[in-house]
């Protein structure tokens, strides 16, 4: 049986991701879920803190608290899981976190998709250059980060926010920002496809949903 | 439902992609083709044979099985033609189904153009990191500097063979080994088909990126309404 492996940035759980990955690859594809904070205790949890000036991460703990974790520090977690996983057989593993990370080293005979990789450059694939796109990110203070990301890649850019774990009826109300946009990318794994549906009703805009398009890539690489 | 036009550079349908595109697109995308050469006589198709051998070619395959070679900016003018068509249709999204380039194309403003080009080029960099030794297949031995060129630029250490999606499993089978040791192989034309996949993927152990199946994943993502 041909495996994949899943790799969060918060205990293996915290999975929103899984439900539309397995959709998309199928029965016949063993998910392999494994999270950076995985058998983790809330003391080595603390300490992974953010230090001042470093742009932190945001994930859920198993038991649904949310937390802000310093991406240098998940880095070597995220190294481990990949040899452990490939010790078990696991040769090909997403990373889902549309965020970049320094220093990841796949050991020989593991690739690994990142988030980052696989949205930045299906949005190159399939919006024009110079389009209206619609950005959103889950809270407002990433907006300039993300905005500025595709503004850099020649998109007209709109940015707006919406948590993937809040309201759906504010994530509607901010979607409407998005309107007239061409295609709106939902930039984070947190979006599933019931913030793809709302939001593309309050938009009218084509969608480009960060975990689907993994899925569908990961899905592909093991035809 | 939003609606994806796929333009062959040949005659439609397309039995090699177009039942691959639909499978990855589902119910929920409407997906309708049009070839440049639809309707052409066969008079018609050799007048736009390239005029000069500094012209670069086209070669596209028939619905008899002969096949045809054409010069590029005299398709232009025909590429525009089907454009407008899928405009007048209600086409949402458009694809011209060539990793090649053309010049000279006018989309008009209710229809999105995407060249096949730069989907798989994006696909490629999406799926495999700069630096690693990535694998190309084109139909022909010409075609191997030109694409070997391209993914060198960004940034990989490439390896390029041959094989024509309409020739024969022997010449497939000598592309594979050329590829073994490559981390991931691209096929490079909308020609090849699963089959062809399945095939270079047993032979080179290698992951492999299917022109067309990535096609039909980025737009389906793109315009699905689940």
């Amino acid at each position: 049986m041909k495996r994949l492996g899943l790799i969060s940035i918060g205990q293996s759980t915290d999975g929103d991701f899984v439900p539309v990955i397995r959709d998309i690859v199928g029965t016949d594809v063993r998910l392999d879920v494994r999270g950076a904070l995985d058998g983790l205790t809330d003391e080595d949890i603390a300490a992974m803190a953010p230090r001042p000036g470093e742009h932190p991460v945001v994930t859920e703990l198993s038991d649904g608290r949310s937390v802000r974790v310093s991406k240098p520090m998940l880095v070597p977690h995220l190294n481990r899981i990949m040899r452990e996983m490939l010790e078990s057989g696991t040769t090909l593993g997403c990373l889902m976190c549309t965020g970049s990370f320094e220093g990841l080293e796949a050991p020989e005979g593991f690739a690994l998709l990142q988030g980052r990789q696989i949205i930045d450059h299906a949005v190159l694939a399939v919006c024009p250059p110079g389009a209206k796109l619609g950005v959103l990110v889950p809270l407002a203070e990433q907006e300039a980060l993300s905005g500025g990301k595709y503004r850099d890649m020649g998109y007209d850019v709109v940015c707006g926010h919406g948590n993937p774990y809040g309201d759906m009826k504010e994530l509607a109300e901010n979607a409407r920002v998005f309107r007239g946009c061409f295609a709106v990318v939902m930039h984070c794994m947190g979006y599933g496809r019931e913030h793809r549906r709302v939001v593309a009703e309050a938009s009218g805009a084509l969608m480009l949903e960060a975990n689907a398009v993994m899925g569908r890539m990961a899905g592909e690489l093991l035809v | 439902m939003k609606t994806l036009g796929l333009l062959a550079v040949g005659q439609s349908p397309r039995l090699d992609y177009g039942p691959v595109i639909r499978a990855l697109a589902g119910p929920s995308v409407h997906v309708t083709e049009k070839g440049l050469l639809d309707g052409l006589s066969r008079e018609e198709m050799e007048a736009l044979a390239p005029r000069s051998s500094s012209e670069h070619p086209v070669i596209s395959r028939l619905d008899d099985g002969s096949s045809v070679v054409m010069s590029k900016p005299l398709l232009t003018g025909l590429v525009n033609a089907k454009l407008r068509e899928f405009s007048a249709e209600g086409v949402d999204v458009a694809v011209l189904m060539c990793t090649g380039a053309f010049e000279g194309v006018v989309c008009p403003k209710s229809l999105t153009l995407l060249s096949g080009r730069d989907i798989i080029d994006g696909c490629v960099r999406a799926a495999v990191p700069a630096g690693s030794r990535l694998g190309a297949l084109v139909p022909l031995a010409s075609q191997e500097a030109f694409t070997g060129r391209k993914f060198e630029d960004m940034g990989y250490e490439v390896v390029t063979a041959h094989a024509s999606p309409y020739g024969d499993r022997a010449e497939l089978e000598r592309a594979a080994v050329t590829l073994r040791g490559c981390g991931a192989v691209v096929l490079h034309c909308m020609g090849y088909t699963r089959e062809h996949r399945e095939f270079i993927a047993q032979a080179s152990g290698a992951m492999v990126l299917q022109s067309s199946a990535l096609v039909g994943h980025v737009c389906a993502e793109l315009l699905s309404e689940r």
